[in-house]
């Protein structure tokens, strides 16, 4: 019994053990003015909520006067249950994806290639930045959506 | 043998729509697929429009004529499937106006050549005929490469593929804006 004990044990290690996660340093006085987004955050599934973070969603202007946004979103699935999990069911990395619509100033959604679904692979607490710029200046707000592609 | 027939017979699926940019959408390794259009398409038609390359000191519209995007891989690929939408990123821009005087392919319409021959002289009422010299130059030019290349180890095969855009002012024959999109594909082929 103790036996089967320890090798469980080692074998969950194990699973655990050979997954990679992103490790990172960034200067701590950032020199950035960032414009902060205040969003509204709906979310239908709990587990993309648990595992994917949204940090922060700052907003800018391109050179050619457009506006630019910024999501930046950090993979949670790292930690001892996490990883055996995603090591259990195949799910690391982390397969998602994520599309920007555009709206003008009456709301009426703006007609783009640009939003589509596309594929974002994120290891185990790796930080990614989603950018996405609107397709002509009469565009005022954006919706982020993001989805478990696997 | 009949329930078998019958078995194998109904194991197929009867054509169905799907999102474009579905997850259920066909992935193979050697080729480019509509999700890698997409995803090419995406990132090139945001980095053009928020560069800036399309806006010109004098605050006239530029015109952009659709060059050559040349095909280095061991494939046919539609490149169309690219330029036809970003000319459509471009004209919705605002920003730049398309030519279609000029270009290559699809990217080109004869009729503005075909409205000035002689031979429609007595078709036409003269006064309605565009007259030669109207057609307005192009001062910006986009084209473009695709490159694969492609491994095996074993039954492993990995493509990687780079599509490499560029706008170039015609004036001076700099490039004004580039762009690459780089994808990797990776797939182990069944053992039988």
């Amino acid at each position: 019994m103790k036996q089967s004990f320890l090798l469980l044990t080692a074998a969950l290690l194990l699973l655990t053990g050979c997954q990679d996660t992103v490790n990172t340093v960034r200067n701590a006085e950032t020199a950035a003015r960032r414009q902060e987004v205040d969003y509204r955050y709906f979310s239908t599934d709990d587990f993309c909520r648990d595992r994917l973070q949204l940090i922060r969603i700052d907003r800018g202007t391109t050179p050619s006067g457009l506006l630019q946004v910024q999501a930046t979103v950090h993979s949670a699935r790292y930690g001892f249950w996490s990883e055996l999990w995603s090591g259990l069911t195949g799910e690391n990395p982390y397969h998602l994806a994520y599309k920007f619509d555009w709206f003008d100033e009456q709301g009426m959604r703006v007609e783009t290639p640009a939003s589509v679904w596309l594929n974002l692979i994120l290891m185990p607490g790796e930080t990614r930045f989603l950018q996405a710029v609107a397709p002509n200046e009469r565009c005022r707000d954006f919706l982020l959506s993001v989805k478990e592609a696997e | 043998m009949l329930p078998g027939v019958i078995t194998l017979s109904g194991c197929g699926t009867p054509a169905r729509y799907l999102e474009s940019g579905s997850p259920e959408s066909l992935l193979t390794v050697s080729g480019v697929d509509p999700a890698d259009w997409q995803r090419v398409t995406a990132e090139a038609a945001q980095s053009l429009v928020a560069s800036g390359a399309l806006k010109r000191n004098d605050g006239q519209r530029p015109v952009l004529m659709i060059s050559r995007i040349r095909n280095y891989t061991l494939q046919h690929l539609e490149t169309r499937l690219l330029t036809d939408q970003l000319r459509s990123v471009v004209l919705r821009s605002g920003q730049a106006t398309v030519t279609s005087a000029v270009g290559y392919g699809s990217n080109l319409d004869p009729a503005v050549r075909r409205i000035r021959q002689k031979e429609l002289d007595d078709l036409f009422d003269p006064g309605t005929v565009p007259r030669s010299g109207t057609v307005i130059a192009p001062n910006l030019s986009l084209s473009g490469s695709i490159t694969q290349q492609t491994v095996t180890r074993g039954r492993t095969e990995e493509s990687y593929f780079l599509f490499h855009l560029t706008l170039t002012d015609l004036a001076t024959g700099l490039a004004v804006w580039e762009h690459n999109v780089e994808i990797a594909k990776q797939g182990t082929r069944p053992v039988l």
